[in-house]
Order: structure tokens, then C-alpha cells, then sequence
């Protein structure tokens, strides 16, 4: 079963765009057609048709992508597989099945209901699954479990060969071995349709854990205490974190632009056995910041795409005289009735990456308090955040950067740039502040030919491909940012030839055979 | 080879059987004029491979070609003149514009006193559509198609009333895949070429072992027919002969020139009725070659890039076939396109090693060759495209 929508349908102006609504920039580029599938047959059965009609498919799940890979495809077809969200199927043979159209909340209960499991995923419960898993995937238990991919058993995707026709493969380590390595972690939009995730294994969930936040007064900072803090956060997870019992501790550093009033700090813990009974690692953590004084938290002002965020930070000239005195926001129905989700809802946003082997130097810290206090005239900076999340621990486990397509796995922190806004006016301000401090920050310890970018080497191992900045096109190296200096890359390009032939599956920062 | 009567055969075999071979001297004759009324009074010569790439713009008439400009392009890998004689497009073979995977398509202003060019604008294919090798104005002049050899994709382009190109208003992904693994991986878009009458875009696909015709509904194309080649066929350039029904192929990895039936009236081409064997392509290597009709419909020219000759066919007007006429021997010059002048007295061959251009002398009413000579030299020399008054 298969729902068309069209231009004429009334959901064609929701379905057609995906939760960063700055892309794409023309609207011209938007896609025809959406064509929602309710099985992987339906899948296979659309996919055929548009590849027979000369038409070309993106894929979607949950439309978190944060480029425009999805929805930029003029006079395209978005296949949109939110609605493929089996739990089990006849075959699964015992497995855990995760389906492309899940939203990770989902998945969290459903495993853990009926199982008693969890998976080392994402923590933006509105995200697909789909698009997750195939980009590698981590979360707040990836230091104790690794990636998501890391767990992955065997996947169900729809190629389609030389001739044209659709493929259904299952592929694993054992049948076409190379695909099934290309589909955990390369990227989404490769090679094919994956229509499911199967587990052989997946860890218990943990018990309990303890979560909580520390916050750091913006007002009373200044940038030796900035730095000094920064640095701390980094060294924890150059030394101490690299140590097994530290690994059910996870902790987002999240950077605010000053203009919010607080940075803070995002915690969860348990010890891996996942309990809460020894807390000496969190106490240990805890006490290094203790000494720069902490903020009593301020509602909301942590989540730059909170309302009362967005609504303080944006004023649009298209927003009418009564939303803007009383700081109405409108939104489209569907956005408005998932904001809550954990995701936020949509917005104007761009986004950035880097993964870090080492802790921040002096001169980067001194960057990021130099960016994030920075007024630049006319432009808003609310919304702004450099998230460090903790990393390494398990993910770093020996072997995995050969049978997956993650090769990061000597970092110990994973930064992501977020940013977001409303108004489109606002979108050149703000993107050329992103780019500005992005550009310095790597820079100060990158050579010039790879200045301005995480380029791998002593301290940074390039960028998150599910984290994709379309910015780093400009680099002709940027497939080493996102797949390494290895045989990996090389290695991906074999089979999107062998694959994909025709490259029906492609979008800006698509493999290129 | 060549079937005749069921029988396949060679080049030579056919040659044999027609008129006798001759080679033609440098004498001159006086060739009686042709009906056209039309008289080239431009040449544009694309010229890539050297420290930049540019047009050569010349002057032409009867005895001199004379150079009047250069102007900078990208990779030309076509150039096609509107109808209207307004603007000069040329095909970028890139791969990357603007940091995205794909090529694109410039458009030029021309001078209507001296034909001289003036940059108008670049205009990017859709996503992954790169290396674009060939393009064709639509028989009404609103629509450039625009056929991306690796990317396997059509795109077509609106033209402003300036001529302009605006961004791409359709976009055809096609697939398909031939016997050679190394070369026919995927769909190559070769040639593209619109009846004239029907409107139909015939196209060659080189890795798919396709002919394709695309109907125009509105400004979207719609594959109409699809005539599959025999394996390892390899169809690259192309041409219809003049009555819009005889269609002409050469077949780069059969090195071969085959002859089918267009029915403009359904879109549908047939098989070959006619195959000749023109030479044997290197392993896993192309023979690339060039064909060109004359406009009186009596004569078709070709050439193969490994050889140093251009060959002359009669064609059987009723059935479309081609009869081995003459081999006019071309010494030093690896031709790769054959351009014929709209009022029959010229054939113009580009040579890819030194950049010649030679231009053959022709009967206007038969396209027989009396002499040749070159009229240009410019190194690198890729396309040419004639503009006629």
C-alpha cells in the first residue's frame, strides 16, 4: 500500500519540507511527489515505478536530515518510510528488527517493553530510525555500548542494478558482506532503500539512571573561568574517561552563545552494570566543576530551540503585529503537535561537526569563549550552541572501524555546532558567524591546506557524516573529513559501483563512484 | 559488417561492389550551386585541453576562413547555434559547478553583423548530471535538452526570450547497462538530435546499448520507445537523414555503422535494416567515429577517428541504405566530426590531432567531393558548429 501526495494535496506543503525548514533554498527545488509506503513491498513497488518513469527518489524516515539530501530534488519523488514501522516480521528468526519509519522514543519502549533491551542510539526521540542507523548512530549509552551500527546484524535493502530492476538483498556478514558493511555508517541516500535493521545481540537496558544538569552563570563569567571550565570537560575525557568505569557516564557540554544567560553541562550516569549503587564516578565528574560555581538552573534557556528560546530571539517581518506582542508562534498543525517530542519542532537551523582525540587547547578554548560571547551587529545569536558530547569509551572498542563505516574511533569527545532560527531573514547573519568561528577554530592547529576544517590527524578525526555541512564541499578533501584517509572511502565508491551503478541514489554529499 | 539480403558485409566487400575507389586529387571544379539558400558566414570551434579553454570565432566565405575572436569557455563539448541565429550554446563536460557534482551549459550573445560572441550566462544541469556531451534545441526553440554522459541524465533547460537559459525544468534519470563491464556500467547518453516534424528527441546510449525517443508533454520529457541494440553495440553519434525517416548510427564499441527506420509518426525505431563493419576497437577501447548526411540526402560521410579517411556513401533514397561511393584519403588528420554546410557545397572535417579544419569541397545537388583543403589550425580543436544566413 502506497499513499501519493502530490501538489495538490493538502499535506503536500508539510510532507514536502523536513524539520530544518531553511532548506531548500529555492523552492523550486522541492520534490513532486511524496510517496509514503506502508511495506517494504510498497517500497519496492514505488521505487520501481519512479526509476521506470526516469524519476529520482530520496529517502526519508523521520526527516531530521540536517542538509537538504531529502528534500532538495526537484521534480522528484521523496520516498518517505515513516509509515515502516514493523517490530517483527516473518524471518526475523529471533532478531530484533528495528524498521526505518521508528522514531528512536519508539524504539526505546518497544525494546525495552517487550525485551528488556535498549540500543546506543540517539537521544532526539522524534528522529527515524532509518536515517539514524544508517549514519552510524550514538547516544547517551554509546560510551558503554558503542555505536548503533556497532550492533547491527543484518540489514533488508532495495537496490537497483545496471538494467534498472529492484533488488530486494538481506545482507550481512555473510552475503554481500561489502554492502552490509557500507550500510552501517556510511550515510543514508548511498546506496539503496533500507527497509530494516536486524540485532542478533543488543545489551540489557540499565536499571535506573541519574541525570541532571549543571549550569554556569554567563553574567559572572569571564574568560579565564570559561576556558578553565572548557578545559576541564576536555581533560576528564582525555584521562579519566578513557577508563572502563567511567564508560555509563555521559555528558553533554552544551555551549550557549552568552545572549542565553547560562551554559551548562548535561549528565547521565550509571556504572555499566547499570545501576546507580556506586556514584563515585559521578561525584568525581561533579567535583571538578564545583569549584567554578554553579548556577541554579533557568527554565529553558538550555534548549536553544525551545519556544521561549525562539520566541525571545526571533522577530520576523513576516510574523504578524499580534504574534509578535504576545510572542505567538505559528507553526504548521503537525509541527506543532510533535514539538514536545524531545526534537524540538521545525526551524531554521544549520549544523556542524567535529570529533576531537584530545582535549581543547588554550587557544581553542579562548575561540570558542571569543565566538560565544561575540556581538556581531544586526545579528541575533540566541539559539546558538557548540554541543561536546562525551565520546570514546566503547565506541573506540578494537576492529570496529573495519566492519563498520564509522572510522572514527579514537576520539573522546564529539563536537556538534547547532544553531537555530526562524526567520529566514536572519539566515545570512547567522550562517556567516557559524562559518566564521568554525573556520578559526579550525584553523589554529590545522595545516594550511586543511585550515578551516577538523582534518584527521593528531587531534581531530574529521566530521560525523549524519551530522553533514554542506560547507565542507568546498574542500575537495571532504570525503576524507567524513570517511578518513583509509581504504574506507575507496572502499564505499566499489560499492556504490557495484551497487548502484546508475548512481539513482545520490544527493550533494553522496559517495561519487 | 553489412547485411544485405541476409549476407553481413565488410566495408571493403561493399566498396568493392560499388563504384571503383578513387582517391581525389586537389583539382577544382566549379560546383553548380544547391537549393539552399542559406550560406555560412560563421564558424565557432570549441577548443579544450590546452592552458584554457575558448571558442575560436571566424569569419568565413568561399576561399578564407578568418579568425575574429577568441573567447573563453569551459570543456565545450558541443555547440549548437539557435534557430534564430541569436545565441551560441555550449556544453561544459565538467564534473563539479559551484562545489556540486554536476556540469552545465553556457549561452552566448552573437554579433548578427560579424557573428562575434559575447558571454551571456552559465547555467547549472541538476544534481549529478556531469560530463554533458551533447545538447539539442527543440524544433519550437523554447527548450535546450542537454544529455549528461555519466550522470545518465537529461535535463532540459527553457530558453528566455534572450535567449537566456533558465534552470532546468525537467530532469529524466535513465539506467540501463551493456555487456562491457568496464565501459557499459551504466546508462551514457551519447547524441542527441529533434525530428524536426514529430518533435521527438531521438537519443544514442552508448552504456545502455539504447536508442531512446522522449515525447515532449508540455515541458517534461516521457521515454516513448526504447530499441535495444544488439549486445556490446555501443551506439555514440548519430543522424537522421534529411526525409526525417533514415536514421544513421555509428556503434563505437562494434565499430560498426548500422542504418534503422524512424517512424515519426510513432516515435519507433526499428532495427537495423543495413550493418556495415567500419573496424575492430581495441580491448576494452572505443571506436569512436563521425557521421554526417549531406543535405541533398545522396551521400553520407563518415570517418573513424584510427583512420586517416573519410568515407563517402551513396544512399539508396528509396530504402535508406548506403552504398559504398569513395574513400577520399585525409593523410594526417584523425577526424572526429564531420559538419555539413546547409547549402551543400562544404563538408568540414575537424582533425583531433593537430586541430585541422578541412573543408571538402562538394556538388552541391549529390555531395560528391572534387577537392579539399584546410582552412584552419588551432590545436586542441574539439567541436564545430557552422552559422548560416
Amino acid at each position: 500500500m502506497m499513499i501519493k501526495v502530490t501538489v495538490a494535496d493538502p499535506r503536500y506543503d508539510t510532507l514536502k519540507s523536513s524539520r530544518n525548514l531553511r532548506l531548500p533554498p529555492d523552492p523550486a527545488d522541492f520534490a513532486a511527489e511524496i510517496d509514503l509506503c506502508e511495506s517494504a513491498a510498497g517500497v519496492a513497488d514505488a521505487l520501481q515505478r519512479i526509476v521506470r518513469a526516469g524519476v529520482r527518489p530520496t529517502i526519508r524516515s523521520g526527516g531530521h536530515c540536517y542538509e537538504d539530501f531529502v528534500v532538495n530534488n526537484p521534480g522528484g519523488t521523496i520516498l518517505d518510510l515513516s509509515l515502516l514501522t514493523a517490530d517483527a516480521m516473518p524471518g526475523d528468526k529471533g532478531r530484533y528488527r528495528i524498521s526505518p519509519g521508528r522514531q528512536l522514543g519508539e524504539v526505546y519502549l518497544s525494546l525495552y517493553r517487550r525485551y528488556g533491551r535498549c540500543i546506543p542510539a540517539g537521544s532526539c526521540y522524534a528522529v527515524g530510525a532509518g536515517g539514524h542507523i544508517s549514519g552510524g548512530g550514538y547516544g547517551v549509552l554509546s560510551r558503554l555500548h558503542g555505536l548503533t551500527v556497532d550492533w547491527l546484524s543484518a540489514v533488508e535493502i532495495l537496490t537497483v542494478d545496471g538494467k534498472g530492476d529492484v533488488v530486494l538483498r538481506h545482507v550481512d556478514q555473510h552475503h554481500e558482506s561489502d554492502l552490509f558493511r557500507a550500510c552501517r555508517g556510511a550515510g543514508g541516500g548511498n546506496f539503496g532503500v533500507m527497509t530494516g535493521f536486524l540485532f542478533e545481540q543488543l545489551p540489557d537496558a540499565p536499571h535506573e539512571v541519574i541525570s541532571g544538569q549543571l549550569s554556569f552563570d554567563w553574567k559572572t563569567m569571564t574568560p579565564e573561568k570559561f576556558m578553565a571550565i572548557v578545559l576541564a570537560y576536555g581533560d576528564y575525557f582525555d584521562k579519566r574517561g578513557r577508563e572502563p568505569d567511567t564508560w555509563g557516564l555521559f555528558t553533554i557540554l552544551e555551549l550557549t552563545h552568552a545572549d542565553s544567560g547560562q551554559f551548562g553541562i548535561g549528565i547521565q550516569f550509571c556504572n555499566p552494570n547499570g545501576r546507580c549503587e556506586d556514584l563515585r564516578v559521578l561525584s568525581e565528574f561533579v567535583k571538578r566543576f564545583e569549584v567554578f560555581g554553579l548556577a541554579p538552573i533557568l527554565q529553558d534557556q538550555h534548549r536553544p530551540d525551545t519556544p521561549a528560546a525562539l520566541r525571545s530571539s526571533s522577530k520576523s517581518a513576516d510574523v504578524s503585529d499580534l504574534e509578535q506582542r504576545f510572542n505567538f508562534q505559528r507553526r504548521l498543525w503537525l509541527d506543532a503537535t510533535i514539538a514536545g517530542s524531545g526534537s524540538g519542532g521545525s526551524g531554521r537551523a544549520k549544523y556542524k561537526s567535529a570529533y576531537m582525540k584530545r582535549n581543547f587547547s588554550r587557544q581553542e578554548a579562548q575561540c570558542l569563549y571569543k565566538y560565544l560571547t561575540r556581538l556581531p551587529a544586526g545579528v541575533n545569536l540566541r539559539g546558538a550552541v557548540v554541543s561536546v558530547d562525551s565520546y570514546g569509551g566503547a565506541v573506540n572498542k578494537d576492529g570496529m572501524a573495519t566492519v563498520t563505516s564509522i572510522c572514527q574511533r579514537s576520539s573522546i569527545l564529539k563536537v556538534q555546532f547547532q544553531h537555530y532560527w526562524h526567520s529566514s531573514e536572519e539566515d545570512a547573519g547567522r550562517l556567516q558567524w557559524m562559518r566564521d568561528f568554525y573556520t578559526e577554530l579550525y584553523s589554529v592547529h590545522v595545516d594550511q591546506e586543511h585550515a578551516g576544517t577538523p582534518y584527521p590527524g593528531e587531534r581531530y578525526e574529521g566530521c560525523y557524516i549524519n551530522y553533514p555541512d554542506s560547507d565542507m564541499l568546498a574542500h575537495n578533501f571532504w570525503p576524507t573529513l567524513y570517511y578518513g584517509q583509509g581504504e574506507l572511502y575507496p572502499f564505499l565508491q566499489g560499492v556504490k559501483r557495484r551497487y548502484d551503478p546508475n548512481n539513482i541514489f545520490h544527493h550533494a554529499m553522496s559517495v561519487r563512484a | 559488417m553489412q547485411t544485405i539480403a541476409g549476407k553481413r558485409w565488410t566495408r571493403r566487400q561493399v566498396l568493392r561492389s560499388g563504384v571503383s575507389i578513387a582517391a581525389l586529387s586537389q583539382t577544382r571544379l566549379i560546383a553548380p550551386a544547391f537549393g539552399s539558400s542559406r550560406t555560412v558566414v560563421n564558424a565557432y570551434v570549441g577548443v579544450s585541453g590546452g592552458p584554457q579553454d575558448r571558442i575560436h570565432v571566424f569569419s568565413t566565405s568561399q576561399e578564407t576562413w578568418t579568425e575574429t575572436q577568441q573567447i573563453h569557455t569551459k570543456a565545450p563539448a558541443c555547440l549548437v547555434v539557435s534557430a534564430c541565429l541569436k545565441n551560441l550554446y555550449v556544453a561544459n563536460d565538467v564534473t563539479e559547478v559551484e562545489n556540486l557534482r554536476r556540469g552545465s551549459v553556457e549561452s552566448f550573445r552573437i554579433d548578427s553583423r560579424y557573428g562575434r560572441l559575447e558571454f551571456q550566462s552559465v547555467q547549472p544541469l541538476s544534481l549529478a548530471a556531469t560530463h554533458p556531451r551533447s545538447i539539442a534545441i527543440s524544433p519550437d526553440g523554447r527548450l535546450l535538452a542537454v544529455a549528461s554522459h555519466t550522470g545518465g541524465i537529461y535535463n532540459l533547460l527553457p530558453i528566455a526570450e534572450d535567449g537566456a537559459l533558465k534552470r532546468p525544468v525537467h530532469i529524466f534519470k535513465s539506467t540501463g547497462s551493456g555487456v562491457h563491464a568496464q565501459l557499459q556500467g551504466s546508462a551514457h547518453p551519447h547524441t542527441l538530435l529533434f525530428h524536426k516534424n514529430s518533435g521527438y528527441l531521438l537519443s544514442s546510449d552508448f552504456g545502455g546499448d539504447h536508442l531512446n525517443t522522449f515525447g515532449m508533454r508540455g515541458d517534461r520529457l516521457e521515454r516513448n520507445a526504447q530499441h535495444a541494440m544488439a549486445p556490446a553495440t555501443g551506439p555514440g553519434s548519430f543522424v537522421l537523414h534529411p526525409n526525417g525517416r533514415d536514421l544513421f548510427v555509428w556503434n563505437e564499441l562494434a565499430g560498426s555503422l548500422t542504418v534503422h527506420r524512424f517512424d515519426g509518426a510513432t516515435g519507433s525505431i526499428g532495427p537495423h535494416a543495413q550493418w556495415i563493419t567500419m573496424g575492430t576497437p581495441e580491448l576494452d577501447k572505443k571506436l569512436t567515429g563521425s557521421i554526417c548526411v549531406h543535405p541533398s540526402g545522396k551521400t553520407l560521410y563518415s570517418a573513424c577517428q584510427t583512420e586517416d579517411a573519410l568515407t563517402v556513401w551513396n544512399i539508396e533514397i528509396e530504402t535508406g541504405r548506403l552504398i559504398g561511393r569513395s574513400l577520399l584519403a585525409l593523410p594526417d588528420i584523425r577526424p572526429i566530426q564531420i559538419v555539413a554546410a546547409p547549402e551543400g557545397t562544404s563538408v568540414f572535417v575537424v582533425d583531433s590531432r593537430r586541430g585541422s579544419i578541412v573543408q571538402v569541397r562538394t556538388h552541391a545537388s549529390t555531395g560528391i567531393p572534387f577537392s579539399c583543403r584546410q582552412v584552419a589550425a588551432i590545436g586542441g580543436a574539439k567541436y564545430l558548429v557552422l552559422r548560416a544566413v
